[in-house]
């Protein structure tokens, strides 16, 4: 939760504010530049993916076998390929952060200190009458296997969210059963979420173009407080247009979606060929 | 406290996804009466809200900073019910987006900040502003400390989470198959930062912009507001709850019946018995099992041998054509898509 940035002129924060405003809007336009290109995972019913996507990381989730999830990890990146997501990016954003960080926290659970087994490497010699501090191979596997399914999942939240269009996600999810106040929540904070980081990168910009010197962390965070409290109050005020605008339309308390979902052959297909590749993992996990 | 897949077992995070259907469900019942439909905007927008304040960095000391979560905050301006709404809402995006919390650890995610974290410190904010209106020098202090309180309390129930991985789920030589660190370890970790860090800037972010609204809109606040009783939608009133939700709720009912079968598998990955465990566990071998083990060896006649180097290179043979099967699969199945999308396009 904490992040290490230079303090000087008080403007750490805001850069990294700043830096996660502009990672929303980076991802808006990559998942609006592949979800609509027409290739693979493109192609078929938000609902098989959903249910496909899940499949991969309650599997991936059961399964302790490296080779197994490093086969999910590929299976992830052929899908990527083949829907026309660069490569290279891909990697680097599901790969590249989360599970290096969750490999790192696990390390210490990798010690003698918590993992049985025999010592692979030794940070602290043995001495007399001390054990030293060591890495044991079974604790090298459990770090490099938590990190493996945490990428395995990121990997799929992210191949789904840059092939399906934010609205077809949430049709998905209200054909199947998700409450309709969930839903509509969820469209309208998605849609919203924007405009807000927008006005949240303005109030930033304008202190940060303001700003000379250093200034004491707690006049900051008084600064981020009011913004907070002030971001409010607008989204409020908003609020209440946006309602005004929606009643004027037949806004009835009920959503209705525009796009009819009908699953054909090929999401049919899409299904059984993901249990063929499940099934064709699990008999790997018995191989290796 | 975003805790991502892959350090708690699937075990554990399915059964709080089933406990949370309800949760969501009265929630989503309570916010339509008490928020009524002209809120839903509100609604929406304190979930955009939410995810933006996940969003904004605040210094700590040491050059540092973190950020609030703001569930407490946003209990105080809407009511906790509609805070457990908005809250998950921001979580799912957040997951998606941004990787942030994992997808089957969504609903323990949504346990600790969703529900425990914003109705506890919307609890310590009552008990301590009474009858004051929101602004006043007690609410304040409510607000401070019951956004320190909320999100020590989700803390805890996170480290909770997290300790007990290690006692439930161990491989057979020991070694934690999840989440390495007991609750002696866990719990201490995650309380240290959050009673010295995160907790007093929750608390502070959630009583300044409490101050700040009061000043400037304090007809923001539900408790200052009138509102009408919403209608029930007909879908809500003609079906009961089993009805409405059958499709999501089956398929979750089996899938919290089969997780106990990874306890009993402890040292063999959940699906990749032997034989010989297979027969231990239910007190036979399928025929069809049998006969598939026996094919993998025909096939692969050194599977077995204790070779070293012969037993790595079939290894590497295996897993490469494993990989070449299911690239072809996915090969010939986008073949067949584009093929499927031109006659499409071309009708």
């Amino acid at each position: 939760m904490t992040r290490n940035k230079s303090n000087v002129s008080g403007s750490g924060f805001i850069a990294g504010t700043l830096s996660r405003f502009s990672r929303l809007f980076e991802n808006e336009l990559y998942c609006e530049r592949y979800a609509a290109n027409g290739r693979l995972l493109q192609s078929l019913d938000p609902r098989f993916k959903i249910v496909v996507v899940l499949a991969y990381m309650i599997y991936g989730n059961f399964v302790s076998n490296i080779a197994v999830l490093v086969g999910i990890a590929i299976v992830a990146a052929m899908y990527a390929g083949a829907s026309g997501l660069p490569l290279c990016d891909f990697i680097r954003r599901t790969w590249l952060y989360l599970p290096l960080i969750v490999f790192l926290f696990s390390l210490p659970g990798a010690t003698g200190f918590f993992s049985g087994g025999a010592p692979v490497l030794y940070l602290v010699p043995a001495s007399a009458g001390s054990r030293g501090l060591y890495f044991t191979s079974a604790g090298l596997l459990m770090a490099l296997r938590v990190s493996l399914r945490t990428g395995d999942s990121l990997s799929f939240a992210f191949l789904l969210l840059m092939t399906t269009r934010w609205s077809d996600i949430t049709g998905a999810l209200r054909s199947m059963h998700l409450p309709e106040i969930f839903v509509t929540v969820l469209n309208m904070a998605y849609r919203y979420i924007f405009l807000i980081a927008q006005i949240g990168t303005s109030m930033m910009q304008a202190r940060h173009i303001r700003t000379i010197g250093r200034i004491r962390p707690a006049s900051d965070r008084r600064f981020v407080s009011n913004s907070a409290g002030q971001l409010f109050v607008r989204v409020h005020q908003m609020s209440e247009d946006i309602y005004s605008a929606m009643k004027l339309r037949g806004y009835d308390g009920s959503m209705i979606s525009l796009r009819a979902m009908k699953a054909d052959t090929l999401d049919w297909l899409f299904l059984l060929i993901n249990l063929v590749i499940i099934l064709i993992l699990n008999l790997g996990g018995y191989i290796l | 406290m975003h805790i991502p897949d892959g350090y708690l077992a699937p075990q554990t995070t399915i059964p709080v996804i089933a406990g949370m259907i309800p949760v969501w469900a009265i929630a989503a019942k309570k916010v339509k009466n008490r928020v009524g439909e002209k809120n839903l905007p509100v609604l929406s927008l304190g979930a955009a809200f939410s995810f933006t304040i996940m969003m904004m960095n605040v210094p700590v000391a040491g050059g540092s900073s973190a950020h609030a979560v703001g569930a407490v905050l946003i209990a105080i301006l809407l009511g906790p019910w509609a805070a457990t709404v908005a809250v998950s809402a921001a979580l799912l995006i957040q997951a998606l987006v941004f990787g942030d919390g994992g997808i089957l650890a969504f609903g323990m995610n949504c346990l600790n900040m969703a529900v425990v974290m914003p109705f506890s410190g919307y609890f310590v904010y009552k008990i301590i502003t009474g009858g004051n209106s929101p602004g006043t020098a007690r609410s304040l202090i409510g607000a401070a400390v019951g956004g320190f309180a909320g999100i020590n309390l989700a803390a805890l129930l996170a480290a909770f989470e997290f300790g007990i991985q290690p006692v439930l789920f161990t491989a057979a030589d020991g070694t934690a198959l999840y989440c390495p660190y007991p609750l002696s370890v866990s719990i201490p970790a995650m309380m240290f930062a959050h009673l010295l860090v995160a907790g007093p800037l929750e608390g502070a972010v959630t009583s300044a912009a409490v101050a700040y609204i009061a000043k400037a809109a304090p007809q923001i606040f539900l408790e200052n507001q009138t509102l009408p009783d919403a209608p029930d939608t007909p879908e809500a009133d003609s079906k009961g709850f089993f009805r409405r939700y059958r499709a999501l709720i089956i398929p979750l009912v089996i899938l919290i019946l089969l997780t106990p079968l990874g306890l009993l598998t402890k040292g063999t990955a959940w699906g990749e018995w032997s034989a010989d465990e297979l027969r231990s566990m239910v007190g036979y071998v399928p025929r069809g099992f049998q006969s598939t083990a026996d094919w993998w060896q025909a096939i692969l006649p050194d599977y077995s041998a204790s070779g070293g180097g012969s037993q790595v290179l079939i290894y590497i043979i295996s897993a490469a054509a494993g990989i070449a099967l299911i690239a072809l699969l996915i090969f010939l199945f986008s073949i067949f898509v584009k093929k499927k999308g031109k006659d499409r396009d071309q009708k």
